[in-house]
């Protein structure tokens, strides 16, 4: 990664595409995935800069995908209900109403945004980059991060709505933190995100610096983006997509606006009640049950640090597991780092590591 | 979508000028996509679109003025313009 330089000319853009081509089918989460996201925003920059089209008009892209489907001005009129409308809009003599685009983009699968006005000749999302954030990009690539804003600006495009986590509570199962054990929320608190209740929000800066580091590979762990802000942003609203800078950056912001829509305290608890803990068990009460048979209000200080153990990497730690050395580890690195941080006293955590990991 | 390789339209253009509002036609469509898989670019394409394996796509104008072959990468939403060409051109 180290060797990605900004595109100057002609020569380093066709060099950028020769390479995009060659790490086209890069696996997402590999080395080669993330040059390949940034050598696609820096030949989309170099383009958006340096190709003059103009803007593509609906019209445009209503009439090519009419001649592509098959579909005649009388098909459009039966769309829209009105023959008139439809030759008015054809001629644009009418522009496009909300309600036409959503009819027409029903009826024939044309994406509405391409007939909702302004849609660009060059591309969605990296049309935002090119203008606004690319030049950040080319700079962390190389040098420093001048352009943050804008970079982090694009990623907050197209972002999931908060509403989505909020409606976590509404399941049956829900725990209040309030019913949640004291040394369960502590056990995550120290293994996860010790210093949740004093960061503030993500600045731009911070994002760009974690996406960074993350994709120039200094040293072997990935940095950044592993709050639980973050976390419940990246698993209730951005499951499934594929891991990339744009990704990395999204989570950032959706953990910002979390941090800005809700307490501490829900963000918190939203976080135990939907943190992914191996065996299909999601949330701390249903791995309780899961793992050691018992209600969430019955588990121990050594029971609670197997739990939050787990979300770094759940089948690995798992307690079930037949050899029990992995999970034992963690639970004992969990309860070493509540004692440092003072959430347990050093001999409890001792006589909680003398504990077996599951009940005979 | 995401669409790289746009410097080969201008000069397209510029020779075949009729072709320009259908490119940008088509090309705010493929922006404007989430194709996960050759279905959608049929869907939103019609017969002007047809898969040439590995990802490969040729696209023809209805209009019979050019044909463009692009690579699509549907995991990463990117769409890669190779070529530009009179769709008469073999």
């Amino acid at each position: 990664m180290s060797d990605i330089k900004p595109i100057r000319n002609i020569a380093d853009h066709e060099a950028a595409l020769a390479e995009i081509e060659h790490l086209f089918d890069a696996q997402p989460g590999t080395p080669e995935a993330d040059r390949l996201e940034v050598l696609i925003v820096l030949a989309a920059a170099w383009e958006s800069k340096n190709v003059p089209l103009a803007d593509a008009d609906p019209i445009d892209a209503l009439t090519f995908a009419m001649k592509a489907q098959g579909r005649s001005q009388s098909d459009f009129a039966t769309v829209l209900k009105s023959r008139s409308r439809a030759s008015e809009i054809l001629n644009r003599r009418r522009t496009l109403t909300g309600d036409m685009i959503d009819a027409i983009s029903k009826a024939w699968s044309i994406p509405a945004a391409a007939l909702g006005g302004g849609a660009a000749i060059v591309s969605g999302g990296l049309r935002r980059w090119a203008m606004t954030g690319a030049a950040a990009l080319v700079v962390f690539a190389a040098v420093g991060f001048t352009a943050a804003d804008g970079v982090v600006w694009y990623a907050s495009q197209r972002l999931p709505d908060l509403a989505q986590v909020e409606a976590i509570s509404e399941q049956a199962d829900f725990v209040p933190l309030a019913e949640i054990p004291p040394h369960v929320v502590k056990a995550f608190l120290a293994a996860e995100d010790k210093d949740f209740y004093s960061h503030g929000g993500v600045s731009a800066f911070g994002v760009l610096r974690a996406a960074a580091l993350d994709l120039t590979g200094f040293g072997k762990k990935r940095v950044g983006g592993t709050g639980i802000s973050e976390q419940v942003a990246k698993n209730l609203l951005l499951s499934g997509e594929p891991r990339s800078l744009s990704r990395r950056l999204k989570e950032a912001i959706l953990a910002e606006r979390l941090e800005n829509t809700l307490s501490k305290d829900r963000i918190l608890e939203i976080y135990l009640n939907e943190v992914y803990l191996g065996d299909g068990a999601h949330g701390v009460a249903e791995a309780t049950q899961h793992y050691f048979g018992k209600p969430l209000s019955a588990t121990t200080v050594a029971e609670a640090a197997v739990m939050a153990g787990l979300p770094k990497a759940p089948n690995a730690y798992r307690p079930n597991l037949p050899d029990h050395a992995k999970a034992k580890a963690r639970r004992d690195w969990v309860l070493d780092r509540m004692a440092n941080d003072g959430l347990i006293t050093v001999s409890a955590a001792h006589m909680a590591q003398a504990e077996q990991l599951l009940q005979e | 979508m995401d669409i790289i390789g746009r410097h080969l339209l201008p000069d397209f253009c510029q020779r075949h000028p009729d072709s320009e509002s259908a490119l940008r036609g088509v090309l705010a469509i493929i922006a404007a996509a989430e194709w996960r898989g050759d279905d959608d670019t049929g869907r939103n394409l019609g017969s002007a679109v047809t898969p040439m394996g590995e990802g490969r796509l040729t696209i023809v104008d209805p209009g019979g003025r050019f044909r463009l072959i692009v690579r699509v990468n549907f995991t990463r939403q990117l769409v890669h313009i190779l070529a530009v060409e009179e769709a008469s051109h073999e």
